[in-house]
């Protein structure tokens, strides 16, 4: 899901050593602090689910492993297993939908236990009080980065999952009647959605074998330049195919910004509403299912926009 | 690569397969002109279903035979072109502004047919 590599961080010497004096003062205390910041965490709203689901046992046990998992990174300096046990707990509070200000809630109930205990270290040894203090904030910087990045992926995962979900749902092809199909757009178009949107239209004349189909652009907010241009490539592409595309559900508003912006819709056949879409597909079906007894009626070509060669679709539908 | 041409009645079907070259079209344009005039077609479909790409040459010529035929009396409808083309044609420009398009032979030999009594429609609405 993420690719991004687990390294060391990278720490110098100095840094490594504060870290190690750190872990020093710290281990000692470690079951000490957690049992102090525990009611610190039950404050916490959005922490709350994740104590009721451990039983006192099962949390002795992520200690001990966290522990466990601190101490292999910092005395044996292998960061991997630690790291990647970070980023996992990142992941899952971003599922979880808990907040990540909570974490530093909890960073700083940690902070101000180790302060406490630090205090005592500092009357004695003023120098050695400094280091843990560099190396306990260190510390919790790499962790709270490799949480944090975890995190904003894990979230950024779920966006990109619900923006595709969104465009698959909001592209249905309506079979109304035969050969003539409804596509109603919802929502906004993008390049991205633009191109899908004329994949599913190609696809879906081949499939059905439709002469017309009427798009529907109600639903669509905004209709800049560009998603004009990009309506009118799908509509012929669509003709390309043998199909007339018949744009309809233009408002006032977007008709206005249209004309305002000098946006064109060249080439395309555009109606008012949905249902003089389907009127006019509909009457045009007709009249070429008795074409071939020389009665067409209303499929003639607009002889004007190409030398009176052009195809009937060019913007010649009479209403 | 040598495109047969069927006649159908007073109809022409021209099945271009896979990739055809420049000179391949410029052959096949010259071939169809030929025999449009040799069998008195009053039109030509032609069948790109096999191709995987239709370039800006190849649009262009099969847009001029389209209007060649016309002064010849012939009507070309292009039938087949797939969605992958459709959308590629699309998004680089290129039209047909000449030739009409059906989705298969079928479509195209009635489509031809609707062409036939354009004045029946013109100027009724």
């Amino acid at each position: 899901m993420e690719s991004k590599s687990i390294a060391t961080p990278q720490l110098d010497a100095d840094t490594r050593a504060a870290i190690r004096e750190y872990w020093g003062f710290y281990e000692p205390h470690a079951a000490a602090i957690a049992a102090e910041i525990l009611p610190a965490c039950e404050r916490i709203p959005d922490f709350v689910p994740v104590l009721r689901a451990k039983t006192p046992e099962q949390m002795a046990e992520q200690n001990k492993r966290s522990l466990a998992l601190q101490r292999a990174a910092i005395v044996d300096d292998q960061w991997g297993p630690y790291l990647t046990d970070l980023r996992a707990q990142g992941m899952q509070y971003a599922n979880m939908g808990i907040n990540f200000a909570s974490w530093f809630e909890i960073i700083t109930a940690y902070r101000e236990c180790a302060a406490r205990r630090l205090v005592s270290v500092a009357r004695e040894d003023m120098q050695r009080a400094t280091t843990i203090s560099k190396g306990m904030n260190r510390l919790l910087d790499v962790a709270m980065a490799e949480i944090g990045d975890a995190y904003v992926a894990a979230k950024e995962e779920i966006i990109h999952r619900q923006q595709e979900a969104i465009r698959e749902l909001s592209t249905p092809v309506l079979r109304v009647s035969d050969r003539l199909l409804v596509i109603p757009v919802v929502g906004v178009v993008d390049t991205h959605r633009a191109r899908q949107l004329t994949e599913t239209l190609l696809r879906a004349v081949r499939d059905n074998r439709a002469r017309g189909v009427v798009m529907d652009i109600t639903g669509v907010p905004i209709v800049d330049s560009k998603v004009a241009n990009h309506l009118a490539q799908a509509c012929e592409a669509a003709r390309l195919m043998g199909a007339t595309v018949v744009l309809t559900g233009i408002s006032a508003a977007i008709a206005e910004t249209l004309v305002t912006i000098g946006a064109e819709l060249r080439g395309v056949p555009t109606l008012g509403s949905l249902q003089d879409g389907i009127e006019a597909l509909e009457r045009r079906a007709r009249a070429e299912g008795a074409a071939g007894h020389g009665a067409a009626n209303g499929t003639a070509a607009n002889g004007a926009s190409t030398n009176g060669t052009s195809n009937g679709a060019s913007s010649s539908l009479e209403v | 690569m040598h495109v047969p041409i069927l006649k159908v009645g007073p109809v022409l079907v021209a099945a271009v397969q896979d990739e055809l070259t420049d000179s391949g079209w410029r052959e096949l344009r010259d071939r169809l002109v030929e025999r449009a005039g040799r069998d008195r077609a009053r039109g030509v479909v032609i069948d790109v279903s096999s191709m995987d790409v239709m370039d800006s040459y190849a649009t262009r010529i099969v847009d001029a035979i389209a209007r060649i035929l016309r002064y010849r009396g012939a009507d070309t409808v292009v039938v087949g072109v797939q969605p992958s083309v459709a959308f590629a044609m699309a998004q680089l420009g290129l039209r047909l502004p000449s030739a009409g398009t059906a989705l298969d032979v079928d479509e195209g030999l009635v489509e031809l047919q609707r062409r036939k009594h354009p004045a029946a429609g013109q100027h009724d609405s």
